[in-house]
């Protein structure tokens, strides 16, 4: 069995669903010959021709529309968006056509669509190469946010990401793309969308994270496990649609809650499971839902970027807010 | 002799060939700190400022504003200060050309990046050097192994990911027969589980809120098996506990309907002075089958009728009453998720069939929800028929801004004392609760009477 990184698990799950697919095509930028910028394409030209991996333009509406025109017509284009901050051009043909195709044709039509994007900050990249956007399309209906936080869910969300029926913008986590391997086996094992994923069990707080906070959280939670509290790691995975059930079980057990993301705090996702706890679980609360977060402000470049992320101590002291709040 | 150390061009974009020297922040001869701008370049994409790779003297500087220079050509020479602290070696500043490792830090060979004498392409070398894996930035690489450990919550031991597809599948981990090594609870019996129906969720009750989703943080106890043996479903012997020792439950959140219950409920305990009368409705003298509540519901018309102070509502704080010329009968409909007392409306109107007709309606519309908000209020008087169930007399509560609310028990047939002997009759237990602010107790035992009348009534 491989012990591989992350960015290797996404190529994995896409040789793995090429090669029993036929269906399955990948395109973008670079992502043929030269294998992608984080090589995450690495070798599936030379193994499945150039008729199913892609060199596009470089022309990110191309690549979204061709994306859109292919998965209508029954193939499963898997797209690559080079950077998550290069999204922006795609966002009228996935809001305005993949993420409503099925309710336009009263379901006679759909996306079964896959765009990936590396994701967030961490690496001193220029700008426009750090964003963390996902907010941005969880506020549109019809289109699944998928964020895997380890090489395994990597894997096995990308595989359930392109064999779902419908679109879903897989956002990689750039930073942890090869900080950590993992067993992960290639056995085409899907994970399963739509639920989170509960990574540590205890009494006291409740972390919840997504995408390369996740491994904060964790440290975190390693953190406060010394000082005797008990931290419940929550990895949502999929953002949308939210399985807001398994966090609510958990804050009812722990009244309290932190939310962890990279992307700036105002109308972040972590937003909207906050409205969701003070809207379902107001009285299971102990203490205030707290954010830790990135700041309202563009990531800035990377001798500040490590101050821009949220750390393990922020959210740490977030937890000991809460402790402390009852 | 000092340490000069070469600073090669970084790649200042994205795989970007070049770039041209706008101007330097620094002459040869001066000393520069780490960071600080070294000079202006002009890529095809910007200019920018490069920043200087060490704290020391700058010896000389390759090339003047208005040069070209090739990614990974040399740009400038350091002296570093020994006594200052620099950059470790193996730190990447985030700029790099090409998959070339720890370029722009001292740890680069020079001899690996070769300029042609033309200044064409530069060898960029790829097979004999690690790829990073990327063009831009610089990214963490490690080899650490991690494991993802199986937990063990509810005595079910499972992966993150197993919990994960338990849940996804509607499959109650807690009744999962585990085949993985120590216990373990593996993907494929969870799969299993699935295909066979032999440990669905949702075979307990249906709990309010939330669904079923997450039950495994709080596991139900598994559903009795039809045959009780002395092992457990994960296959350990079957612990057993004395009686003494009670499991304690976890404090559930009232929602909804019953969390409204309880408001109003404590909202009329601290309002009304309730009294309650009760009697029997002798029931002895009927002809044939009778449709009970339609009997009742026409019995307190009659009453409200003959004693209006009770089909009539109370302001306490203003110490008003308004008497109803109308009927509006609350009738309390035990449901789940709480008490709901929809109206029947206008009762003094109906007939036997429109009242069956009216109760049918109300019935149905609250166990399907789709009952509006305005017919679970405005209602003059109400009913409570808990004797369907079990319970002759009672102590309903009124509910302000009501008078008086009426509790049919469960008929029976009672031994009665007659002129002349012993018969046995069937009985109605009517109790009548009523707020004493609003009513005298001589009020309440007529329209007590008049009910009683009319139910004994033959038709």
């Amino acid at each position: 069995m491989a012990q591989i990184t992350l960015i290797e698990a996404v190529t994995q799950a896409l040789a793995y669903e090429m090669a029993h697919d036929e269906s399955v095509v990948v395109l973008g930028e670079d992502v043929g010959v030269n294998g992608g910028v984080f090589r995450a394409t690495q070798g599936l030209q030379e193994k499945f021709g150039e008729l199913r991996v892609l060199d596009t333009p470089l022309d990110e509406t191309t690549i979204a529309g061709v994306t859109v025109g292919l998965a209508a017509q029954g193939m499963k284009p898997v797209a690559e968006a080079q950077f998550e901050g290069f999204i922006y051009p795609m966002m009228e043909q996935i809001a305005c056509h993949a993420a409503r195709m099925r309710n336009r044709t009263r379901g006679r039509i759909t996306v079964p669509a896959v765009w990936r994007a590396p994701w967030g900050g961490g690496i001193r990249a220029p700008e426009h190469h750090s964003e963390a956007n996902e907010h941005l399309f969880t506020n549109i209906p019809g289109l699944r946010v998928v964020m895997p936080s380890s090489p395994a869910r990597a894997y096995g969300l990308l595989l359930a990401a392109i064999r779902d029926p419908d679109p879903v913008m897989f956002f990689e986590p750039k930073r942890i793309y090869r900080q950590y391997k993992e067993e992960v086996p290639d056995d085409g094992e899907a994970l399963p969308l739509d639920v989170c994923f509960v990574l540590r069990d205890g009494t006291d707080v409740t972390l919840v994270s997504w995408g390369a906070q996740v491994k904060e959280a964790l440290e975190a939670a390693d953190a406060l496990a010394e000082e005797g509290i008990s931290a419940e790691v929550i990895d949502v995975a999929t953002l949308t649609p939210l399985d807001f059930d398994t966090i609510a079980e958990s804050v009812q057990k722990t009244g309290r809650c932190v939310i962890v993301h990279e992307a700036p705090k105002t109308a972040g996702f972590g937003a909207e499971i906050a409205a969701r706890l003070a809207e379902e679980c107001m009285y299971d609360l102990l203490a205030p839902v707290e954010r830790v977060s990135g700041y309202d402000t563009h990531i800035p470049l990377f001798r500040l970027e490590m101050k821009y992320m949220p750390s393990a101590e922020r959210v740490v002291d977030a937890a000991k807010r809460a402790l402390a709040a009852s | 002799m000092a340490d000069i150390k070469t600073f090669y061009l970084p790649d200042l974009g994205e795989g970007l060939p070049d770039a041209t020297i706008v101007e330097w922040h620094v002459k040869e001869g001066d000393t520069i700190k780490l960071d600080a701008p070294l000079c202006s370049m002009e890529t095809a994409k910007a200019v920018v400022d490069v920043p200087s790779p060490y704290t020391g003297k700058v010896t000389k500087l390759h090339g003047a504003a208005g040069d070209i220079i090739e990614t990974g050509a040399a740009l400038a020479e350091f002296e570093p200060d020994p006594n200052a602290k620099q950059r470790a070696e193996a730190e990447s500043t985030g700029h790099h050309h090409g998959p070339k490792k720890g370029a722009g830090s001292a740890a680069a060979e020079p001899k690996k990046v070769v300029a042609s004498d033309e200044g064409g392409e530069i060898d960029n070398g790829t097979s004999d050097r690690e790829d990073e894996g990327t063009v831009v930035g610089a990214m963490v690489s490690g080899s650490h192994v991690h494991v993802e450990q199986a937990s063990s919550v509810g005595g079910v031991k499972a992966v993150p990911a197993v919990r994960a597809l338990a849940k996804k599948l509607k499959v109650d981990l807690t009744r999962v027969k585990p085949t993985g090594a120590d216990g373990v609870v593996t993907m494929a019996d969870v799969k299993n589980a699935a295909a066979n129906g032999s440990a669905a969720l949702g075979a307990a009750p249906a709990r309010s809120v939330p669904a079923s989703a997450g039950r495994h943080l709080a596991p139900q106890l598994p559903e009795p098996e039809p045959s009780r043996t002395a092992t457990s479903l994960a296959g350990k012997p079957v612990r057993t506990a004395p009686p003494s020792v009670q499991a304690s439950g976890q404090p559930e959140q009232l929602k909804g309907v019953r969390r409204n219950m309880a408001r109003v409920m404590a909202d009329a305990h601290a309002q009304v002075v309730p009294t309650t009368l009760v009697d029997d409705a002798d029931l002895h003298a009927w002809i044939g089958k009778q449709d009970i509540t339609a009997r009742l519901i026409r019995s307190i018309v009659v009453a409200c009728k003959t004693v209006p102070a009770l089909n009539a509502w109370f302001d306490g704080k203003n110490l008003t009453r308004t008497l109803h010329p109308h009927v509006d009968i609350g009738i309390a409909v035990d449901t789940e998720e709480g008490l709901f007392v929809p109206a029947l409306r206008n009762a003094d109107v109906l007939d036997g069939a429109g009242i069956r007709a009216a109760i049918k309606r109300l019935r149905t519309s609250v166990e399907d929800r789709t009952i509006p908000a305005s017919e679970l209020s405005g209602y003059t008087i109400s009913l409570s028929n808990f004797g369907m169930f079990a319970g002759r007399y009672a102590t309903p509560v009124v509910v302000p801004p009501c008078v008086a609310i009426i509790g049919a028990g469960k008929l029976s047939h009672d031994v009665v004392a007659v002129m002349g002997g012993i018969e046995v009759h069937r009985r109605m237990p009517i109790s009548i609760t009523f707020d004493h602010r609003a009513a005298t107790g001589g009020e309440a035992a007529r329209f007590l009477k008049a009910l009683l009348d009319d139910l004994s009534a033959p038709n």
